[in-house]
Parts: structure tokens; C-alpha cells; sequence
């Protein structure tokens, strides 16, 4: 399995510096990736999701302080590489969709000008060099649109991002990130601001383009329901720390952390059971997070220990891992 | 006559002008084309449909922020699609609003004192001796601590921002709210708390709800019935159960199928897989015939030259579809 890892973030712990002090938001997150493997990291706003992934491309803003840990891809340390490797691993290695398609694709330019910066940029060997033909550059540019079955590339190629609807312009996204060969898919809530039909749309291409393609995802969301259609693991995250990471399925059909539990009983469902209570209390404050458990104020089974440590990750059955107190692992269960 | 709200042959049309150096042309968006329906009392009324399908528009001519361009919105048998200026204020104390998005209907430079006496002071539901009281058992009803009214919106979370929003409608005492889509920006554990407090306040005083969102899992759980909308027209319009267990209309499929979910027991429910394809056509030029023909998987030669009517199939199940004409 070792030679399998693509990607390794290992006790990543990220502050913000703000005026009152530091928040801390990223506590010894641990998260692995593996070639061709599609996970989902799922939590609610503000849980250091997008720190996460940011920290991996190297694009946190600069309040941002990285206290510790590793970020490691292909055997790279990325915290610690210089600005080549940094750039090989921008134009090559990973590649990121956004949030908001609008605000990351250019008013100014034609979506065919940006898709040909982008081919121009990641295939040559240093970043300025302009030996490409405008031919070549045409024929990737329009053989990505049509991978994301965008209608009427060559149309598409000629207009402006403003002249697209909202799914549209995901698409153009997408097919800027896959126009060239990369070997990992970071999507950053791909479809929140876009309607059901056109996200079930959005989705099924991603994961056609991943599987063709053989790439590894990392889809990062809010709604359980697009983590379970799309994911083959999934890592919840609460207040900048994992709490739990299992099969999509095994989580699903039983979840064991206390938070996981309740987000998923939150979670309106078609077969009309009512609505569920939600979770009391509201996420923690950065800069004085509890020192123990982050989610023992919210927490409806804390006992004593969990206001004083931070519950280290269990593995409770083989590949379901959970972090609380409420829980043996196998070896301890074993003794 | 239980209905508290009729609309009958709403429409509501924005005109674009674009004019070159001699001539003048008017095209109209159709955002609201010809619908109709009722609320009774204690109901809640889902409307459920994509961005541009004109959900939005039909929630502010019924509260009277825009005009009607045609049809009739009787309100206690009371007929008020006039120009908003127009309307009394009696019926405008009797109709409130709560908006998706608490962080701009909100006032950022008052505080909630000050938010929540505004419709206080407008309507004079109660003395300036009494304001402070009534404040405090506004807050009390969504469940905020007294501290809070010196707040301002910014100080406090997104969930708590919409109870201030909530608490707002809730002033003048009015029998109908039109909740525009109230939960769309908060997380589902924050969703959870603000839904059951507006099915507990809809309880305590028989208040009828027009709630619109696009999230058909949610009004699962809340409507008694749930209409769809798709450019400006009524698709279908069915009780909740019957809407989800047999939903008719190929766009309500389409839906249903899209709906990411999270169990093995709600996929049993959604056994029809309609995959979607297409997007909604720009409302201002709608293709003729139905609506849905670009996107319709059943499509026939018809389809494509008349628009269907709105048709009763089963009792109280109505669906404006060519496959169920009659």
C-alpha cells in the first residue's frame, strides 16, 4: 500500500494571526490519499476545510501560519520546497476547482484565452516559455471543453465568462483543471451554488473525468448527500480537527462520533421521518478553543476526560477511525 | 372557505428595452406567467424550483414589494394585487416576509432594539411604554437571550441572525409568512434548530406559511403541499406524500432523481431515474410550446407547438404535463 500514497498530510496544525491574537484552526490534521482514489472531506462552515486543502497547494493567505506538520505529495515535503518544486507540483501534480466559477475565471478575458494560459503554463517546462503553436494550443483547449461536455466548444471558446450560466462556467473550471494530465483534483465545494439538477450534472462529470483519467479527488463539501454519491472515503471534520474517516459506506450505515451522528441525523430526509433537533450550542472560539475535545460543549455524551485531553484517533473496527473517548480501538479491545 | 390566500392567473412581466438610434424595442420576461393557486389556513405551501424559475418574484408580488402585471391575490377574500403603495396597511401588517440571506435584510447600523420596533412603532401594535416588554417577548419567542438587544446583526451568528429576522415577521402578529427559501445559507445542524422553531411558532398561532426553497428534502419533512415552478409556470402540484411516492411530472422526476441523499431507505423512494441534462432555458425567450421540451426525456411532436394546461389528476394532484392530458 505504501507506494500507493499520493498524498500525506501528516499533523498539519495552521493558525490565523488576527488583531485579538491567533486563531487556531487546524489541529493535527491527518489525511492520506491514494492514486485513483476518490475522498471527500465534510463539514459545516468555518471547520478549516478550505485551510485544509489550501495548505496543500501552498496558497494560504498570508495572516496564515503553519505551526507544524507535513504536507508530503509523491515523497515531497511541499512545506518545505522551494519555489521550483513548488511550481512543478502547481503546473503538473495538483490542480484545484473552485467555490465560485465566477470569481475565479477572468471578466476580461475569452474562456479560450484563459484555457490556453493555463495548457501554455502547465505544459511547458518553465513557465514563460511561449514555443507553443497556436494550433496545438487550440486543439487541447477544445478537446478539454469537450471533455466537459460543454455544447458548442468552439463557440465557447470565443466568449466571455458572463455570457455562460452558473454550470457552465463550473464546467469551463473543470475543464481548466483537467485540460492537462494531473495527477490529483482538489474540488472545493464544486457545487454549492448550483441548482440539484445541475449539480447531479457537475458531479457526474467530475467523476467520469476522474476515472477516465485516473486521478485521485478530493471533493470538499458541506451536504453528506454529495460526499456520499461521490466519494469512496470520507473524513468528517469538526472545528479544524478530523473526527472521523471511514468507508463511505461503513460511515453511513454506522457512524460513531457523537458530531457525525447528530450532522447526520440534521440531514432532511425524502422519507419524511421530520426534522431532527440540530446540534446545540454553536462552533467554538479560535482563539480560546476548548483545550480537551473540541466538541465536548456541544456534546450530549461528554464524560469528564474529554474537557482535559484531545481524544487521539482510534481505529475501531479495520478502516473506520474515530476520535473520541467513547470508543476502543482494536488493540485495546484485544487486551 | 378556509383559504386565507387565493391566487388566481397571476402574472408578472418585467419589460427589457433595448433600443437602438430609430427604433424601440419591448421585450417582456415573463417571470411569473399565469399561475395559480391557494393557501388555507394553517398550511404550509412549499414552492420548489430552480434559480430563474420565478419562485421569488411570486413570494414578493404576494407580499407587495412588486405589482402584478395581471391576475387576481385574494387575501381573506380580499382582493389586493394592486400597486404596492396602494395596499392598506391592515393587510400589510398581516403578511410578513423573511428573506434568504440575514446578513443584508438586516440593517447592519441598527441594532436588534432598533430592527425589531420598526414594525412595532409603523403598525402601533403596542404603546412606547410597552416596547421594551414586547421586545423582550419577541426574543423570547425565538428562543434569544435578553442580552441581545443591544447587539448588532454582525455580532451574532448566521442562525441566530435569521431568529432576529424570524422575530421581525413575527412582530405585527400576522397569519401569513412568506419564507423565502430561510435556510439556504445556514449550515444543516443551525437549519435543523431554525426549522423546528418555525413548525413550533406555525402551531402556537395557526400561522399559514408560503415557504419557497429548492431543497425537495426539506420540504419533505415540512409541507402539507408542494408546488413546482420551472419559467415562470406551475409544473405540478400535489400533497406532499402523494408528490414524492408519485410524482408525475418528468421535471419533478428529474428533481427527485438529482437529490443527493444519505440512506439506503431514502433510495428505495426514489426508484425512477430520470438522469438530468440541459439547463433551464433563459427567461426571456422561452421556447415555445412547453417549457421543459428542451430537457424532457418524453417529448413528443406536441410538446414542441402547445403548451400544456394545468390539469387535476387524482384529487388534488395537478400537473401541467402532454403525457396526462385528457
Amino acid at each position: 500500500m505504501a507506494h500507493n500514497k499520493l498524498l500525506h498530510i501528516e499533523n498539519l496544525s495552521v493558525s490565523y494571526r488576527v488583531y485579538q491574537g491567533v486563531l487556531k484552526v487546524l489541529q493535527e490534521v491527518n489525511l492520506e490519499v491514494n492514486r485513483g482514489e476518490k475522498i471527500a472531506l465534510v463539514g459545516e462552515t468555518g471547520c478549516g476545510k478550505t485551510t485544509t486543502v489550501k495548505s496543500i497547494l501552498k496558497i494560504l493567505p498570508r495572516q496564515a501560519i503553519v505551526n507544524g506538520g507535513k504536507v508530503i505529495f509523491k515523497e515531497e515535503d511541499i512545506l518545505r520546497s522551494g519555489d521550483v518544486d513548488l511550481n512543478y507540483l502547481r503546473r503538473k501534480g495538483v490542480a484545484m476547482i473552485f467555490q465560485d466559477p465566477t470569481a475565479s475565471l477572468s471578466p476580461i478575458f475569452t474562456v479560450g484565452d484563459q484555457l490556453a494560459t493555463v495548457i501554455r503554463a502547465s505544459l511547458s517546462e518553465n513557465a514563460n516559455s511561449s514555443k507553443f503553436k497556436k494550433i496545438d494550443l487550440h486543439k487541447i483547449a477544445l478537446k478539454a471543453l469537450q471533455d466537459a461536455s460543454l455544447p458548442d466548444p468552439e463557440r465557447m471558446l470565443h466568449s466571455y465568462p458572463f455570457q455562460l450560466s452558473g454550470g457552465m462556467r463550473q464546467r469551463v473550471c473543470i475543464a481548466m483543471a483537467l485540460a492537462t494530465p494531473r495527477e490529483l483534483l482538489i474540488a472545493d465545494e464544486p457545487t454549492t451554488n448550483l441548482d440539484v439538477t445541475i449539480q447531479d450534472q457537475v458531479l457526474r462529470l467530475i467523476k467520469n473525468l476522474v476515472k477516465d483519467k485516473d486521478l485521485a479527488l478530493i471533493l470538499i463539501t458541506h451536504s453528506l448527500g454529495v460526499a456520499r454519491e461521490t466519494a469512496d472515503r470520507i473524513y468528517i471534520m469538526y472545528a479544524g480537527s478530523i473526527v472521523e474517516m471511514a468507508k463511505t459506506n461503513d460511515l453511513f450505515k454506522n457512524p460513531l462520533h457523537p458530531y457525525s451522528l447528530a450532522l447526520i441525523n440534521s440531514v432532511p430526509k425524502l422519507t419524511g421521518e421530520g426534522i431532527s433537533k440540530g446540534i446545540p450550542g454553536h462552533l467554538p472560539d479560535y482563539l480560546n478553543p476548548p483545550l480537551g475535545c473540541r466538541f465536548e460543549p456541544r456534546c450530549s455524551k461528554s464524560i469528564p476526560i474529554c474537557k482535559k485531553n484531545k481524544p487521539p484517533m482510534k481505529e475501531v473496527t479495520p478502516g473506520h477511525f474515530v476520535s473520541c473517548f467513547l470508543y476502543n480501538s482494536l488493540e485495546e479491545k484485544n487486551e | 372557505m378556509n383559504e386565507i390566500l387565493v391566487v388566481k392567473g397571476l402574472k408578472k412581466y418585467f419589460p427589457i428595452v433595448s433600443s437602438t438610434l430609430l427604433h424601440k424595442r419591448v421585450n417582456y420576461l415573463k417571470a411569473v406567467d399565469n399561475i395559480s393557486f391557494s393557501l388555507e389556513k394553517g398550511e404550509i405551501l412549499g414552492l420548489v424550483g430552480e434559480s430563474g424559475s420565478g419562485k421569488s418574484t411570486t413570494a414578493y408580488v404576494i407580499v407587495g414589494i412588486y405589482s402584478p402585471t395581471a391576475g387576481e391575490i385574494l387575501f381573506k377574500g380580499r382582493n389586493i394585487g394592486v400597486a404596492a403603495t396602494k395596499r392598506p396597511l391592515e393587510v400589510k401588517r398581516e403578511i410578513a416576509i423573511v428573506f434568504q440571506d440575514p446578513g443584508t435584510s438586516l440593517n447592519p447600523q441598527h441594532n436588534i432594539r432598533q430592527i425589531l420596533s420598526t414594525p412595532l412603532r409603523v403598525h402601533k401594535i403596542v404603546s412606547k411604554k410597552q416596547l421594551n416588554s414586547k421586545i423582550e417577548e419577541l426574543l423570547e419567542l425565538v428562543e434569544l437571550p435578553r442580552s441581545y438587544v443591544y447587539k448588532q446583526p454582525r455580532a451574532i451568528g448566521g442562525g441566530e441572525r435569521q431568529m432576529v429576522a424570524i422575530a421581525r415577521a413575527l412582530a405585527t402578529n400576522p397569519s401569513l409568512i412568506v419564507l423565502d427559501e430561510p435556510t439556504s445559507a445556514l449550515d444543516v445542524s443551525v437549519q435543523a434548530k431554525v426549522i423546528n422553531k418555525l413548525l413550533d411558532l406555525q402551531k402556537e398561532f395557526g400561522l399559514s406559511y408560503l415557504f419557497i426553497t429548492h431543497d425537495l428534502s426539506l420540504m419533505r419533512n415540512l409541507a402539507t403541499r408542494i408546488a413546482i415552478m420551472y419559467l415562470g409556470k406551475l409544473n405540478e402540484l400535489a400533497p406532499a406524500a402523494d408528490f414524492f411516492q408519485n410524482p408525475l411530472h418528468p421535471y419533478t422526476q428529474m428533481l427527485i432523481s438529482s437529490v443527493p441523499l444519505v440512506s439506503k431507505a431514502e433510495e428505495r423512494i426514489r426508484q425512477k431515474k430520470i438522469i438530468s441534462t440541459g439547463e433551464i432555458p433563459s427567461p426571456v425567450d422561452v421556447p415555445p410550446g412547453c417549457g421543459f421540451n428542451t430537457r424532457c426525456p418524453f417529448k413528443t411532436e406536441i410538446c414542441l407547438k402547445i403548451d400544456p394546461e394545468i390539469v387535476e389528476v387524482t384529487p388534488g394532484h395537478y400537473v401541467r404535463c402532454h403525457l396526462y392530458q385528457r
